[in-house]
């Protein structure tokens, strides 16, 4: 039963629930399994009186005849049906050998269902994306990559650089080919006219041969998406020259079209991590990120989308190499990983640290078997270029490693008197974390967090803590900026406009015993219970929205200049646009610390 | 209460428990039950069940509010091999009920369903001989995953020993429950039966005579071949 337990509560919207609830739908669970295209509900059935979660493989969505969905693992579908009482609009048939877990009714079942929120069907971006020759997740990374081969403009080496650039900007493409007479083609790339024309280095009126690349890296046409895919992590490169049997090229294929933009459903990547037999391929997967990232911006997918696409990966990642370091290093008590701060809330950057923490089911003597086998799984970790918490904030340390028991004692403790040194920043650290493994165990971390056992000290301290991270605007009209050191008359993004609001999520969060979520979920969650005013809560998401983006350009621009990131921006470097907006923003989320300042000391006083 | 099961009458013929009326229905349509049984060791002549789980497969859906679990305290000595591999201690079974309740439950559990277990002819032989002590008799089909296994060439055939049932559930992507719990491993083997028996549906849809077949025909158990924990 701890298998079915585990797993919902790591799955949204079940993590939702407490323990008995979730204890109630564990026993309530009928497993069934499908074959590759048996149906499972079918269009216009009777209405369900059950809704089903994927445990294992894949189902696809399918509206007349075509597929426009693909769930897996943890997703939820019938549940429409269920709460609706009307036939399934939409069949649903298993796209790969596919375990399902039916559950009953919830509204009957559970003592709380209301806590249950389901997300629903109907973007026209859901249901347009997977058409045409896009199949199931197995059909995919084992498809030929000629299926993502994109005709590409080709020309000759002396045409200028210019009619290059409006070939390439007409065709709507981002690279052209360029044909030799040896037969040996070359490519150019919108990054090769970013990097090389932008800054001057080569004249527009020049042979475009000056920007080419040559020879190119080519891939046959019949070569699996994945095989391809490894390709270009391996040579770090973005786009691969598709060539026939006979070498002739056919036209371009792009990491972009080879991963899914959509969130939830990265296929090929995950598949990538998911597949991973060693840590040498794990590896490989892993690196891939930083390009995917890229091409993903490139494309217009939006800012907060890549960041949970990455986060997404990452937490794969975490449990492959869990499960391939499970061999080697077993601590011997069941143990509990969680991921902590923008990893946890699902808004990582590029470049962004993993912050760990374990808990084991056991006593304090399993402590050095845990954190040794813990520091393998970190080291393992930064072989395949994720970095832990360059802060401390890792799971072989004493302080983000303790038993069952001491987790729930200090954090009680915590939220009783939260006076002793550094209890606060722990506090947060724990209301940003999410398990991924043994979730129903590093669930209990958390629980002991959101306990309505809290005293008024710990939500007034909290309340001063989460305001003291204040925006940089000052008494005059522009940014308060370094004024001394490395980044003097700069700006620090990250701590200036992305802590205030990230904080202000957190706060909510705890207040209302929800942090599940990103920091827009929380705040706007914060505006239905009354912590915010709906106003404030979108001016808050604005603001983060705006933030965020600004990072992750930033992010995209230094991966693709062989950089370190920066968090520091010079006002003077944006546009007045930008800088005019950035500034409203950084006055609105001061007004609201401002309101929440008052009203909280007077309510909590 | 086990008087009232099994309706003994001294000196009679032994009840035969479950019967065979599903043998024709598409194995979807029956009701299976699938147990694991945790021993002191494989020896039928000397050693004792310690614990034994067991869920039901209805409608083709594992039902996970039919999981019985139990203990049973042994009448001999627990050895430390056995120990190393159920985890059970003595000081563990020291205050478990006797055979009996172990009996009755199973008997329960198994009246009017067919028995699936993963290298079955083990379980078919202690709960047999289990059941044999109180008067009743294991007397109908029985579904082995092992032999399933073998059948779908996802196990080496005409090997000597029976395939581990973790490394045929993750292999074909299934998720683990409690390993060498006996309710765990039941459950990890009824899942494990879905799968095999759904990929055999592809070739020819499975009836609980035609699983049964194949179950016979792929065992090892007929050789009493050593079993690998």
């Amino acid at each position: 039963m701890k298998e079915f337990l585990n797993f919902l509560a790591g799955q949204d919207p079940y993590a939702a629930l407490d323990g008995d609830d979730l204890e109630r739908l564990a026993h309530a669970v009928e497993a069934e399994y499908f074959t590759a295209g048996t149906t499972v509900v079918a269009e216009g059935a009777e209405p369900l009186d059950h809704l089903w979660v994927v445990r294992t493989g894949a189902v696809e969505v399918v509206d007349r005849g075509r597929v426009v969905d693909l769930l897996g693992p943890g997703d939820t579908f019938g549940h429409v049906s269920l709460l609706s009482g009307l036939p399934p609009a939409l069949a649903v048939r298993a796209a790969e050998d596919t375990l399902c877990y039916r559950l009953p009714d919830h509204r009957t079942l559970l003592a709380h269902p209301e806590r249950l929120r389901f997300a629903f069907y109907g973007t026209d971006v859901r249901r347009d994306r997977l058409t045409g020759a896009d199949g199931g997740f197995a059909d995919r990374a084992h498809a030929p990559v000629s299926r993502y081969v994109r005709p590409v403009p080709r020309c000759a080496p002396d045409l200028p650089v210019r009619e290059v650039a409006a070939l390439i900007s007409d065709s709507g493409q981002s690279c052209a080919l360029v044909d030799y007479p040896d037969g040996v083609a070359g490519i150019v790339t919108d990054n090769d006219f970013r990097r090389r024309v932008g800054s001057g280095e080569v004249g527009v009126d020049e042979p475009v041969d000056r920007l080419v690349t040559r020879p190119v890296l080519t891939v046959n046409a019949s070569t699996p998406v994945a095989t391809a895919f490894l390709e270009m992590v391996e040579h770090g490169v973005h786009h691969l020259v598709a060539v026939d049997r006979t070498g002739r090229p056919l036209g371009v294929v792009r990491v972009v079209d080879l991963a899914s933009a959509e969130v939830r459903d990265p296929l090929v990547v995950r598949a990538a991590v998911d597949s991973a037999s060693d840590l040498a391929a794990l590896g490989d997967a892993c690196r891939l990120l930083p390009a995917t990232a890229v091409e993903l911006w490139d494309t217009g997918v939006p800012p907060e989308r890549i960041g949970g696409l990455l986060a997404a990966v990452v937490d794969s990642a975490l449990r492959r190499l869990l499960h391939l370091d499970a061999a080697v290093a077993d601590p011997g008590v069941p143990t509990s990983w969680l991921v902590l701060g923008s990893l946890a809330r699902r808004e990582v950057l590029p470049s962004s640290d993993v912050d760990t923490a374990v808990v084991w089911d056991g006593g304090e003597e399993a402590a050095d078997a845990v954190r040794s086998a813990a520091s393998r799984v970190l080291d393992d970790l930064e072989s395949c270029g994720l970095q832990r918490c360059a802060d401390g904030a890792n799971a072989n340390t004493p302080t983000f490693s303790r038993p069952l028991a001491r987790w729930r004692s200090d954090v009680a403790g915590i939220v009783k008197d939260p006076s002793a040194e550094g209890s606060l920043l722990l506090a947060t650290m724990l209301a940003d974390s999410r398990p991924v493994s043994e979730a129903a165990l590093g669930r209990e971390v958390l629980d002991a967090m959101v306990a309505p056992a809290r005293s008024p000290q710990f939500l007034h301290a909290l309340l001063e803590y989460t305001l003291a991270a204040r925006p940089p605007t000052g008494f005059v009209r522009d940014f308060v900026v370094e004024h001394s050191g490395e980044h003097r008359g700069q700006l620090n993004l990250k701590r200036g406009g992305l802590r205030p609001v990230t904080s202000l999520g957190r706060w909510v969060g705890v207040v209302t015993g929800d942090v599940r979520g990103t920091t827009p979920e929380r705040l706007r969650r914060g505006a239905a219970d009354g912590l915010l005013t709906t106003d404030e809560a979108e001016t808050l998401v604005g603001a983060y929205h705006q933030v965020y983006a600004l990072l992750l350009a930033e992010e995209v621009e230094a991966i693709r200049a062989g950089r370190p990131a920066s968090t520091y921006v010079a006002p003077g470097d944006l546009d007045s646009l930008t800088r005019r907006h950035l500034r409203e923003s950084f006055r609105a989320i001061g007004h609201v610390q401002e309101r929440l300042e008052s009203e909280w000391q007077r309510r909590l006083g | 209460m086990l008087r009232r099961l099994t309706g003994r009458v001294p000196g009679g013929r032994p009840r035969a428990i479950p019967g065979w009326d599903s043998l024709d229905l598409p194995w979807r349509e029956a009701e299976l039950a699938v147990v694991d049984l945790e021993l002191t060791g494989l020896d039928l002549k000397r050693d004792e069940i310690v614990s034994y789980g067991g869920v039901v497969v209805r409608g083709g859906r594992v039902v996970a509010s039919t999981v019985v679990y139990g203990l049973v305290k042994p009448r001999i000595p627990v050895t430390a091999e056995s120990i190393a591999i159920h985890a059970l201690r003595p000081a563990d079974l020291e205050d478990a009920p006797g055979l009996d309740a172990c009996v009755e439950a199973l008997a329960e559990l198994l009246t009017g369903r067919v028995l699936v277990a993963h290298a079955a002819w083990v379980e078919r032989a202690f709960i047999g001989r289990a059941f044999g002590e109180f008067g009743l008799r294991l007397d109908g089909p029985v579904v082995d995953t092992a032999a399933l296994a073998r059948e779908l060439g996802l196990a080496p055939r005409g090997a000597e020993t029976e395939p581990s049932l973790e490394g045929l559930a993750s292999g074909i992507g299934l998720p683990l429950h409690t390993t060498h719990h006996a309710a765990g491993d039941a459950l990890t083997t009824a899942g494990l039966f879905l799968a095999l028996a759904s990929r055999l549906d592809r070739a020819e849809p499975q009836t609980v005579r035609s699983l049964t077949n194949v179950s016979h025909r792929q065992s090892l158990g007929a050789q009493r071949r050593p079993f690998p924990f």
